[in-house]
């Protein structure tokens, strides 16, 4: 009897012969594909595979998007990269096909991924490849002396795992597919930060969504590049345990061992890191980030003769809140990257990014010398009636820097609005130009009246009707003191023409036509006092070096209500403490006649 | 004479009425949100500044011949001039976006990260629902019916076709995975004719049953298949396909099909199921490399995803209208 079966298994030898050679092989070569998955056993062309973009195209058949290789088949969970780019960098004479390195005697072997026991590399030739992890001891560059791994056996130009071990090994036994993907031709960028940073990466936080907070650098989470992040961060040592910073100017990197945001230690080695950028030149000419902005410039000069440089307990530009003002580099919750980041500032009053922020330091325990909350932590006075001639019931006892008397008034003015803490020291308390929109600048001798002093000068460069971009004026309007003081000298500070008899022996000058100008801190203390027009505690001799006693002993002045007919809480003594004679008793208070600019 | 009919006879015909009623409506279309089908409501999504794909898969054509193409890897749908064939306007998907519809005023995307269908507004591109998570598992590619208001989605994870209504109220399944001629091996694209309601489903085939498009009907019953075996003689066979993807069907009956290996669009007559026709090629004019999938535009145009290209190209009056 004829054995047909016999006849169909010779067929099946004579057809497979020709491409396989040996079918003895050929049933361990297959675990994964099949061999019709890429071949036509009657007729097709093997040359085909031998044709990089052809062969390529047959992988991605199956192994790219909308292919069926792309999804767990048949309970066989396939896990190939989907790619579409090729190994083909630079360095490469000729473009590294998925043939390459996945080819049948890989899907023999022992090795993951149809990757061979011996590859034939460009320039080293066969090498042997243990391939048996993705992560750890024969993973694909696991870091041992025996350049085994799959990723190390070609390489001989790279700047990390070449076959010889004589370039560096960053991150070592990790798995390399997760930065050098096949989607991406296996360039270093792994992929964009973000794509990993979204997340916790061990003991890293996320960072990614630290971008769209409050204040942050680069413009916008979306558009946080791999260049954006190069430009802080060195990825020599990407994964080796320290954050490592450039110095954009050229200096050496910065290597952090700890969180700055808690180590004081580590925070002190930011400072030259921040200042690399927010200099004049911004990164070494050029802004740092992608997105064009270019960065606040710190004077570092001014900085160093600062206060705060070198202050009690901090250290630099980085820290907590105390031993140091801005975190993180990525992004606060807080206005101008105000630490700690993650905590935003409550609502409506925000004084934690505001004069709460300066308050940390600046309080009655420390470590600032001067104690400015106190002074602002007590009840605002308000002026009790618009009185007389000038109708404003929104003024009260100090600038509006607190969101309650911010509420009232309309009124916006904080701590950075008069002071630089970049550069403010015990010399230069305020910042130099308050209001740099109008063409004036404190100590130029703008105010072209005699005696006119600095501070007078610095004063009227917000009170002259006009305010700078940070400010809001109060919704009733203030008097335009400059122009009163310029243009009305008989009514304004300066020059009095009164013929005011004023009490002798403070250096105050009495009599008519005597040119003297009265500067404004004379009579107003310029951050809060418990009196209404935040007038002075203590009236001051004309040097300031002795005070002038308040009139009505033993009832001084406290002016603390404009409408009654008290002396001592009216104004009346505040104002008789230097006038001894033009003003009359019995006034319900001097302020219904007497203000700035009128009948003075 | 006056009858008086008695309350519960009454109670007992209005009953039967309802009844009769919900039968004949249980047999139409869907109710969907709107009368979906009845509008053509052209797509309008955010101008896009970079107009580049990164990996295009699925078309779908828009009123106004637009193409709406998911590109896996941007994670969008873009909509395509037709002309520049620019991607200049679309929308963010969060995950990976396959397969893609357009019914009316919404959007259908198979999402295979989340594993299920999500539904987008065409007006701006904003996510409406989903028909909630685990609905399909791999969901390749769909295609509509928009005058039946059925969305046939192929799922390459349980090798089924799922069919649902614009809801997402599903409306059954069309074969599943095994082996024969009925069933489901290696599933990848799918197409509907809507006037013969017939389903077209690419499959790559497993060794012993070879790459075909395998047709049904809406009902889910096996009509027949375009065999991918090409005409085999003595000498070995010629033509045929291994890498079925996307497909199509125009007015006149003919399907077109890509294969992904070949980079041709191959084109079959329904009725006789031979070839008629191939177009393109690697080296052709315009060339394709891994070709997903395949649309008429309203001119006769046939537009094809490029997926290694990175493009979408076009093939002037390659063929009939739909």
């Amino acid at each position: 009897m004829r054995r047909p079966e016999l006849l169909v298994a010779a067929l099946v030898l004579f057809a497979g012969w020709p491409i396989f050679g040996d079918v003895g092989s050929l049933r361990a070569q297959t675990p994964k594909h099949n061999c019709d998955f890429c071949h036509n056993l009657h007729g097709g062309d093997y040359n085909e595979l031998q044709d990089y973009a052809v062969a390529e195209d047959l992988c991605l058949s199956c192994h790219s998007d909308g292919g069926p290789a792309t999804w767990p088949r048949d309970g066989d969970d396939v896990v190939i990269p989907k790619g579409v780019a090729i190994h083909d960098g630079s360095k490469h004479t000729a473009p590294t096909t998925c043939w390459d390195c996945h080819n049948h005697e890989g899907e023999a072997g022992s090795n993951l991924w149809m990757i061979p026991e011996l590859l034939a590399t460009p320039s080293s030739g066969d090498w042997t490849v243990i391939f048996t992890a993705s992560s750890g001891a024969n993973s694909y560059a696991d870091g041992d002396g025996t350049y085994d791994g799959v990723c190390e056996v070609c390489h001989t130009g790279t700047d990390q795992h070449q076959n010889d071990g004589s370039a560096g090994k960053h991150n070592a036994g990790n798995d390399c597919s997760g930065c050098h993907g096949h989607d991406g031709g296996f360039a270093g960028s792994g992929g964009a930060c973000r794509d990993c940073h979204n997340q916790t990466q061990g003991g890293r936080r996320a960072v990614l969504a630290e971008f769209s907070r409050a204040s942050h650098h680069v413009a916008w989470v979306d558009s946080v590049k791999v260049a954006d992040c190069e430009t802080c961060h060195d990825q020599s040592q990407h994964q080796q345990g320290s954050v490592r910073l450039n110095d954009v100017d050229g200096g050496s990197v910065i290597v952090l061992t700890g969180d700055p945001a808690t180590s004081s230690t580590e925070a002190a080695k930011l400072t030259t890191f921040c200042l690399a950028c927010h200099d004049a030149d911004g990164a070494s000419g050029s802004p740092p980030f992608t997105d064009g902005v270019t960065p606040t410039n710190i004077d570092a000069t001014a900085w160093n003769a600062s206060s705060h440089e070198g202050a009690a307990g901090i250290v630099g530009c980085y820290g907590d809140g105390a031993f140091g003002c801005h975190a993180s580099g990525h992004g606060s919750e807080k206005k101008r990257l105000l630490a700690p980041s993650g905590a935003a500032p409550t609502a409506p009053a925000l004084t934690e990014e505001e004069e709460g922020f300066c308050f940390n330091c600046h309080d009655s325990d420390g470590p600032a010398g001067t104690d400015i909350e106190s002074l602002f932590n007590t009840t605002i006075q308000w002026v009790t009636a618009p009185v007389g001639d000038y109708d404003n019931d929104l003024l009260n006892d100090r600038h509006d820097v607190q969101y309650a008397a911010q509420a009232t008034s309309g009124a916006v003015i904080e701590c950075t609005d008069c002071h630089d803490p970049h550069t403010a020291n015990s010399s230069l308390k305020l910042i130099a130009d308050p209001d740099p929109t109008d063409g004036r600048t404190p100590g130029d001798g703008f105010l072209t009246v005699t005696g006119g002093d600095y501070m007078t000068e610095w004063c009227l460069d917000c009170h002259d009707g006009s305010y700078a971009a940070g400010i809001t004026p109060p919704d009733t309007t203030l008097q335009d003191i400059y122009a009163t003081m310029i243009g009305n000298k008989a009514d304004g500070m300066a020059e009095g023409g009164g013929g005011a008899t004023l009490r002798s022996g403070y250096g105050w000058t009495s009599g008519r036509n005597n040119n003297m100008t009265v500067p404004c801190l004379s009579c107003h203390n310029p951050h809060v006092s418990g009196n209404l027009f935040h007038a002075v505690e203590t009236v001051m001799s004309f040097d300031g070096s002795t005070a002038v006693p308040s009139d009505g002993d033993p009832n001084p002045y406290s002016i603390t209500n404009n409408n009654n007919q008290d002396f001592a809480i009216n104004g009346y003594n505040w104002c008789n403490t230097c006038h001894t004679s033009s003003m009359g008793s019995g006034k319900s208070n001097c302020f219904s006649c007497h203000f700035h600019g009128t009948r003075w | 004479m006056r009858r008086i009919i008695p309350s519960h006879i009454l109670l007992v015909g209005l009953c039967l009425g309802l009844l009769f009623a919900y039968g004949c409506w249980g047999d139409q279309r869907a109710p969907a949100e709107g009368d979906l089908a009845a509008e053509a409501f052209e797509p309008q999504f955010a101008a896009l500044t970079a107009d580049s794909m990164a990996s295009p898969v699925r078309l779908a054509t828009t009123p106004r011949g637009r193409l709406l193409v998911s590109d896996a890897r941007r994670g969008m749908i873009l909509s395509v001039d037709p002309v520049t064939l620019r991607a200049d306007q679309g929308f963010q998907v969060e995950g990976r976006p396959l397969a893609i519809g357009l019914i009316g005023k919404r959007v259908f995307v198979g999402n295979v990260s989340k594993r299920t269908i999500e539904v987008y507004d065409a007006h701006g591109g904003s996510l409406q629902r989903s028909f909630g998570p685990g609905a399909v598992e791999h969901p390749t590619d769909l295609a509509v019916d928009d005058v039946l208001g059925l969305i046939f989605v192929l799922d390459g994870g349980t090798k089924q076709v799922k069919v649902f209504d614009t809801r997402g109220v599903s409306r059954g399944t069309i074969s599943g995975p095994g082996t024969g001629a009925e069933w489901l091996q290696v599933p990848t694209a799918i197409a509907v004719d809507r006037v013969a309601r017939e389903v077209l489903i690419s499959d790559y085939g497993t060794p012993g049953d070879q790459a075909a498009v395998k047709i049904f009907d809406y009902d889910g019953n096996y009509l027949t298949e375009i065999s991918g075996a090409g005409d085999c003689g003595m000498m070995g066979c010629t033509g045929g396909f291994s890498r079925p993807q996307g497909l199509e069907v125009d007015g006149q009956g003919r399907v077109y099909l890509v294969d992904a290996l070949l980079a041709q669009v191959l084109v079959f007559d329904r009725g006789t199921l031979e070839l008629v026709n191939t177009l393109g090629g690697r080296s052709g004019s315009p060339g394709l490399r891994v070709p997903l999938d395949v649309t008429i535009g309203i001119d006769g145009d046939l537009f094809v995803t490029s997926n290694r290209t990175r493009t979408v190209e076009v093939f002037y009056g390659g063929a009939n209208p739909r």
